[in-house]
């Protein structure tokens, strides 16, 4: 089950056969955390190659501008937040879904947005401006595509209705927006913090 | 022989600091702004000549000098505002004669006060805003005064504010365009006889999310809340200009969007420029104050070049007649090039002149062997002349490798040329992406063209690819059963 071959096949047969796929990786774990992983990573490269690499015609980024940093916040940590209140929300509302899961299922519905963004990326090499629509329509395709995939594989995985889906997406989403805000104010207090033993140690030392 | 090497090494060392060390020809750096609004260096356009004040004149210290206007003949005509009187001074500099007092209709002498506004047409007329005495002159070369021009007693002119005209020109057909100070509906036009026919290119009340806001509170507010609350007018001109097609070009000290601060008005009053921003385009805030661009005087050339003069840093911004920045030059400071208050811009020839009020002197700019390059480089582009421009711009590129208006001009002329893999590459550099796609769509037709064979035969056996990997589970199964 867990060969080398058949890992690399399962999230292209889990992107053509949603419900089988979701219904498989449920009950009979056939999914790996190491093929989401590495999806990760593909994201992740795949996303500053389409910062950097797409042709001159349509790419309105200053090359010398490239943060790592904003771009790992934006694909790496948006997914793990994603995972984290996903789980966190479901769990108070009846799911059945476990971390693990979510972790997969989530990775590979994310597999037709990155295909999309490598055929972008080679596109704009080949396309002129009047047919920017094409690649416009790729991005579309995989972003519906892979909202799709999320949204069934939600459904299997915490056997709720569609519309419980939804709500419970869009739980996740305020779970998200609490997770930053909590991380803001942890980061602010420690800040206080060592700001305060730092004024205790200057007036220490100014005075003796 | 070691102690001959040291002696000789020494002596070198004292030959290189007797050598002068090169004097900077400007106290200025030059630069520009590359595609992405950012500040890099690049060559002088222009380097200071020389300055020459109210004694080098002839006519003793100059007194907040606040305007000047180079006439179709080649006089130049300066306004002494502060001393009240106007001075015409050849192409040498001295001054051959001197307006202390202009001849009224009864033929008397009236006095000017703190004129701030002076043109002179192709008839030798000449228009003066007098300021401090709220009316507008048109005299002749002799000093008499031909029309008189006051506060319009027409209804829609606002009647509350005093008429001080700052600025003043004539057109063509000798409509007089008056900017009055603290008005906001436009230039006022008058007609040769000083009749009052309108306004004209009024500024729109520029639309932002904080106007709009401020809409919507107005209507819940009471009164003496709503009297409290900023009110929104639109900004005033500063200066204008016209050319030889009767094109008006203005300049604004602060615009609300922060674009447009140059305009050219057709007849209508309308813009022709594309919205864009001039001066400089990095905001910098210095004490919680932000220091923009304010522009207080502009000249046009007979070659449809534009030079804005900014009063919060002393700099002169030339752009084209398509308003692409061309060069920077000038400053603040007390050096020859620098200025303290800068109050007009003239063009005179290929030279530029700039008046400081403060200093009391005129600076004279020439144009370096760069500048020359990029002027006539940009003339023949803006003609259409693409081939011709292409020696001047490859002169230009050796100079200084980052000017992107010789990529695309070259490229340009590339493309006219079929020469269109080229003309994709200096596209390129010039960061003109429509037309490096156009040049790229006939280059792709072009190559496909070249490899067609290649191209279908590639594309037929895809085909046929997809056909046997759909049909091979179909024809495995037929293969099994003819076996067995």
């Amino acid at each position: 089950m867990n060969t080398f071959r058949n890992q690399v096949c399962l999230p292209f047969r889990v992107m053509f056969h949603p419900f089988d796929g979701y219904e498989r990786l449920k009950y009979k774990n056939t999914g790996s955390r190491y093929s989401t992983f590495v999806i990760l990573a593909i994201w992740l490269l795949v996303t500053i190659g389409e910062r950097q690499l797409t042709h001159f015609r349509f790419n309105t980024n200053n090359l010398n501008d490239l943060n790592i940093f904003y771009i790992l916040l934006g694909t790496v940590v948006v997914f793990l937040l994603f995972c984290l209140a996903n789980w966190s929300v479901c769990t108070l509302l009846d799911g059945e879904g476990k971390l693990e899961h979510i972790w997969i299922g989530t990775g590979y519905a994310l597999l037709p947005y990155v295909l999309s963004l490598v055929f972008v990326t080679l596109g704009s090499h080949f396309l002129t401006l009047e047919e920017s629509v094409f690649l416009s329509w790729i991005v579309y395709v995989g972003i519906i595509w892979s909202a799709f995939l999320l949204v069934v594989g939600l459904m299997q995985i915490h056997q709720y209705s569609f519309t419980k889906t939804l709500t419970s997406i869009l739980v996740t989403l305020l779970g998200i927006a609490f997770m930053i805000f909590l991380g803001f104010l942890v980061i602010t207090l420690f800040q206080q913090v060592i700001a305060f033993i730092f004024t205790i140690y200057d007036e220490l030392m100014f005075r003796l | 022989m070691r102690r001959m090497l040291k002696m000789v090494s020494l002596c070198l060392v004292f030959i290189l600091f007797l050598c002068p060390s090169l004097a900077y020809a400007a106290p200025y750096e030059g630069y520009t702004y590359d595609e992405w609004n950012r500040a890099i260096p690049a060559q002088n356009g222009y380097l200071p000549d020389k300055m020459i004040c109210g004694d080098d004149m002839g006519a003793g210290r100059l007194k907040n000098p606040q305007d000047m206007f180079v006439a179709p003949d080649g006089n130049l005509y300066l306004l002494d505002s502060g001393n009240n009187r106007l001075l015409v001074l050849d192409q040498q500099f001295k001054v051959i004669r001197k307006y202390d007092a202009l001849i009224d209709a009864q033929g008397q002498p009236t006095a000017l006060a703190d004129p701030k506004g002076v043109y002179v047409d192709t008839a030798g007329k000449i228009y003066i805003a007098d300021t401090g005495n709220n009316r507008v002159l048109v005299c002749d070369q002799t000093g008499k005064i031909l029309v008189t021009i006051g506060k319009p007693e027409a209804d829609i002119y606002p009647q509350h504010n005093d008429f001080r005209p700052t600025r003043v020109l004539a057109d063509g057909t000798g409509n007089i365009y008056v900017i009055v100070a603290g008005l906001f509906q436009g230039a006022v036009i008058f007609d040769q006889e000083g009749k009052f026919t309108g306004f004209y290119g009024s500024n729109r009340v520029e639309l932002s999310a904080k106007v709009l806001k401020d809409l919507f509170w107005k209507k819940i507010m009471s009164k003496e809340q709503k009297d409290n609350m900023e009110r929104y007018v639109p900004v005033e001109y500063t200066s204008f200009d016209v050319d030889a097609e009767n094109f008006i070009y203005t300049c604004t000290a602060r615009t609300q969007s922060g674009a447009d601060e140059i305009r050219k008005l057709n007849p209508m009053g309308d813009n022709i420029f594309k919205t864009r921003y001039y001066g400089d385009l990095e905001l910098f805030f210095y004490k919680g104050e932000a220091f923009d661009t304010s522009f207080v005087d502009i000249a046009v050339d007979d070659n449809d070049f534009i030079y804005g003069l900014d009063a919060t840093r002393g700099r002169v911004f030339q752009y084209d007649k398509e308003a692409n920045l061309v060069f920077i030059f000038g400053g603040k400071g007390d050096q020859l090039g620098l200025f303290q208050q800068p109050a007009a811009v003239e063009h005179r020839g290929n030279k530029i002149l700039v008046l400081d009020a403060q200093k009391g002197n005129i600076t004279i700019f020439s144009p370096t062997q760069f500048g020359e390059n990029v002027l006539h480089a940009i003339q023949l582009y803006n003609e259409g002349m693409y081939e011709e421009a292409l020696q001047p711009w490859k002169e230009v590129l050796k100079m200084n490798a980052s000017y992107s208006l010789a990529y695309i001009s070259i490229g340009k002329a590339y493309f006219n040329m079929d020469r269109y893999k080229d003309a994709q590459l200096y596209f390129r550099m010039g960061a003109d992406r429509i037309n490096e796609s156009k040049a790229f769509r006939e280059h792709r037709t072009w190559v496909v063209r070249q490899n067609f064979g290649w191209f279908a035969s590639t594309f037929f056996a895809g085909i046929l690819i997809l056909y046997i990997i759909m049909k091979r589970k179909q024809w495995r199964a037929g293969f099994r059963s003819l076996v067995k």
